[in-house]
């Protein structure tokens, strides 16, 4: 035992309603005496009495207008686009938050697989809007990237870690799916669009296509591997 | 009826009925003894209010409990009262049976039952001095006020109970 622990002898403590009962009979017996004297105790709230220093009453509401300026800030700039003022918390705060709650490549690789959606996304309503230009086709391009990057490399490690094929062969397959649908898309926009865009949109376009034949590559190469182990 | 005093009350109500309730209860080992006290200490407490500027309301309502402790030891009688004349001669001053025995009507925990149990070893005249300060953190200086002695001796109390308190514990 050390010293502090002498602090443990005040657990004892009388109730809340002990004490307001023990204040009454005290205060019944000075208004006996002096009928003019006026006493009163409340029992305080377990919230009055975190709150009842105003420090903690500062911090506290600071803290909840904090709270709500910032989550309806990270709500509004969920529809933002590029060059809107919302676009830099979207891709730089908003979208990161989930980093922290998916652990597992598998969960990480889908997160990627959503941000990719969203970045085409941002392409189409661009355009469809008539408000891409050379500057915010770069910028979504250069997400995009980041966000291929961050897949590419989640399927490495599935790979590496658990050689789960099938959950691959999944995640990699609905990508494809949907990056066909929107590079269909993309197509049509580029021919829209004023010709310092289309540079933008082809190289987005080539780079759903190199993924396209990167991924037959891998495949043919996995084979030939297990062609070679069963005939080894 | 003056309000500020009402307020100057209910302050020192909010914020000491804890501490006077265990310094009180540790002593007589019995609740609703201990609530008496109480009770008796705050009534004293504002007869003085009325009376008379109080700088350290805390100090002052320890003494009262402390005081009416002494009366009701001396009252019941069946427990040997000591007297010692010390440092203090122009008081008597009383050693009590703190810490020993079963506290009736509280449901006081296993880890402070043996807290208590540990604090009984030290000569009461520590025990007095090491509680105030260790459980109830209050100054040497607010100590010597409730004790009648000076500040000094009652550093000199806290720095050996703590030398035997740990020798006791082996620590």
């Amino acid at each position: 035992m050390k010293m502090h622990e002498l602090k443990k002898l005040k657990d004892i403590k009388l109730s809340d309603l002990e004490k307001k009962e023990l204040f009454k009979r005290i205060s019944n017996t000075i208004l006996k005496k002096d009928s003019d004297t006026k006493l009163s105790y409340s029992i305080p709230s377990p919230f009055f009495s975190f709150s009842i220093r105003s420090s903690f009453l500062k911090v506290g509401f600071s803290a909840i207008f904090l709270l709500s300026i910032t989550s309806a800030t990270a709500f509004a700039s969920l529809d933002a686009l590029p060059g809107d003022v919302l676009y830099g918390v979207k891709t730089n705060f908003v979208e990161k938050i989930p980093n922290f709650i998916y652990f597992t490549p598998e969960s990480r690789a889908e997160y990627s697989f959503k941000k990719i959606e969203n970045r085409v996304d941002e392409f189409e309503r661009l355009s469809a809007k008539g408000k891409l230009t050379k500057e915010k086709t770069e910028r979504i391009e250069k997400d995009l990237n980041k966000n291929f990057n961050d897949f590419d490399e989640n399927i490495r490690q599935i790979r590496e870690r658990a050689k789960d094929n099938n959950n691959i062969n999944r995640l990699e397959g609905e990508l494809e799916v949907s990056l066909e649908q929107h590079s269909e898309k993309i197509k049509k926009i580029r021919e829209k669009e004023r010709e310092e865009n289309k540079q933008a949109l082809e190289s987005v376009i080539e780079r759903v296509r190199n993924r396209k034949e990167n991924k037959q590559k891998n495949e043919e190469n996995i084979k030939h591997e297990e062609r070679n182990a069963t005939e080894d | 009826m003056n309000p500020h005093l009402s307020k100057l009350f209910e302050k020192a109500y909010r914020e000491n009925t804890d501490a006077l309730f265990r310094f009180v209860l540790y002593r007589v080992s019995d609740k609703d003894q201990a609530l008496d006290i109480v009770e008796d200490t705050y009534l004293r407490f504002w007869q003085t209010l009325q009376k008379e500027a109080v700088l350290e309301p805390r100090a002052l309502l320890y003494r009262i409990a402390r005081n009416l402790v002494i009366d009701w030891y001396k009252k019941k009688k069946s427990i040997p009262v000591q007297t010692f004349a010390g440092e203090n001669s122009e008081k008597t001053e009383v050693f009590m049976d703190m810490f020993e025995g079963n506290i009736i009507g509280v449901d006081v925990k296993l880890e402070a039952k043996m807290i208590i149990e540990k604090m009984a070893g030290l000569e009461p005249i520590y025990r007095e001095a090491v509680y105030l300060r260790y459980v109830e953190e209050l100054s040497p200086k607010e100590i010597a006020e409730i004790l009648g002695v000076s500040s000094n001796v009652i550093s000199v109390r806290i720095n050996r109970g703590v030398s035997l308190l740990k020798s006791l514990l082996h620590i």
